[in-house]
């Protein structure tokens, strides 16, 4: 029975397949000419669609970044290898660092080049004359006035004291150096704080020092104690590193301590120095003194 | 009856699996034609009108939501999926290599009335350059995706119709000659 029922509507598929390029052929036609009225059967359509894309959708893009992390681990290998290699040669770069980094701190802490030390305005100047035979007591450098140079700057060299400024011309001045016999700077020991006195003298400059006196503490100094310039001193920049400490003994009196000290300049080979042109702001202390 | 709701459902099922999971497995730069597949393994299968239902079904799906003027790709599926419909003399169980020639042949055809609807009407006449850059890469990815299509809708075929006793197969037998 089910069977004749199916024969006898069963047309065949030639004819429904020209009635089906008829009807679309004039719906294509329809909705080319009312587009906007198809607008609610699309909506409809997609709105059953849709969701299923985008849940499915998830799944692309889950298979897409696990292609994308096949392809990248190749290139990851490559890379792995390349920085690999980078590593050793940057450690090896690092630890030449680290050892120069050690050496600078060391360094920055010998000789206390703070922010105010390095923060200071320099003035280059080269030395053109001197009145010394051997080493330099006093010298004369070629800026003056017009640079900007006043009496009582301090001048530097290699890092050191050098000087100060004693006298003013136009374009040149003249430089008191701290091996010089009137030279007295007040100074500190960078370790332990304890102020002295550094004075030029004209008997330890054949030996390539100058005295450090009135020192007064109970703590050891060894010999290469840094000495530094010190607060107190009304003319000279504190923190300025003037040499290190040598043979320190106790004076008769044993109150305080007195020695030698090598200067951190080397005064023989003096050429270029720097004028900060920063002054000591003393003024105060000259009105109380006055 | 059930050969049409399970084309449906292939269809739709396909038609999102297209439109979104191929859009990211490109090995080619081209997607697969999964609707047109399942249109012509239901032809092949079943015969021309089951061919042009799916055919009817993916060409709305693909008119609707992505087309401007609906019934251009409702034609060309139907039309793809009668004439594949007409091989269904070739159908054969254990046969594997026909179904995937068929899908080829199937989507050769469906490209060729593709390009002619959509690119010689507007002039584009370099035929070979598509057939070159699209039409020969999807249709081998086509056939290669089909024919797991095709087993799966085989095996859903062996579970709804189940190996029958000499009297029904002889009725079986019977309609294939139609």
């Amino acid at each position: 029975m089910k069977l004749r029922q199916r024969n006898n509507i069963s047309i065949d598929p030639k004819y429904i397949l020209i009635v089906l390029i008829v009807v679309c052929t004039i719906f294509a036609i329809i909705s080319f000419r009312f587009q906007d009225k198809m607008v609610p059967v699309r909506n409809a359509v997609s709105q059953v669609v849709m969701p299923m894309q985008k849940a499915i959708n998830s799944i692309g893009v889950m298979i897409n970044d696990r292609i994308d992390y096949i392809d990248t681990m190749e290139s990851l290998v490559k890379e792995n290898k390349k920085l690999k290699s980078q590593i050793s040669e940057l450690s090896e770069e690092n630890q030449l660092l680290e050892r120069d980094k050690y050496e600078l701190e060391t360094f920055r802490q010998l000789y206390d080049l703070d922010e105010e030390y390095a923060d200071y305005p320099k003035v280059a100047a080269r030395v053109i004359s001197s009145d010394g035979d051997n080493w330099y007591n006093s010298f004369v450098i070629d800026k003056g006035s017009d640079d900007g140079i006043k009496k009582n700057q301090n001048v530097l060299a290699d890092g050191g004291l050098v000087g100060i400024v004693t006298e003013v011309n136009n374009s040149y001045s003249r430089v008191r150096s701290i091996i010089d016999d009137e030279s007295n700077v007040s100074g500190t020991f960078l370790k332990t704080e304890d102020s002295c006195i550094v004075s030029g003298s004209l008997s330890g400059i054949n030996n390539g020092s100058i005295k450090i006196t009135n020192i007064t503490t109970d703590e050891v100094i060894e010999d290469g104690d840094p000495v530094v310039t010190s607060q107190i001193s009304d003319r000279y920049l504190p923190g300025i590193l003037i040499g290190y400490s040598k043979n320190i003994t106790k004076n008769s009196s044993n109150l305080t301590l007195s020695g030698e000290l090598v200067p951190a300049v080397d005064f023989q080979s003096l050429d270029m120095v720097l004028v900060i042109t920063e002054l000591k702001d003393s003024d105060d202390l000259e009105d109380i003194l006055k | 009856m059930k050969k049409y709701i399970s084309a449906f459902i292939m269809v739709v099922i396909m038609f999102v699996l297209q439109t979104t999971v191929f859009e990211y497995l490109r090995p080619f730069g081209v997607a697969p034609n999964l609707i047109l597949a399942v249109t012509t393994i239901f032809a092949f299968m079943y015969g021309p009108k089951e061919g042009m239902f799916a055919g009817v079904v993916s060409g709305f799906l693909v008119d609707v939501l992505y087309n401007r003027v609906i019934g251009v790709s409702i034609i060309l599926y139907s039309v793809v999926g009668y004439i594949t419909g007409t091989t269904r003399n070739l159908y054969f169980k254990q046969d594997i290599y026909v179904p995937m020639a068929v899908l080829g042949l199937s989507d050769l055809l469906f490209n060729f009335f593709y390009y002619i609807c959509y690119f010689l009407m507007r002039g584009k006449i370099e035929f070979f350059t598509y057939l070159k850059e699209v039409i020969i890469p999807e249709t081998i990815y086509t056939i290669i995706i089909g024919t797991f299509i095709y087993l799966f809708v085989k095996w859903m075929d062996s579970k709804f119709h189940p190996a029958m006793k000499y009297p029904i197969n002889i009725k079986e037998f019977e309609d294939n000659d139609i």
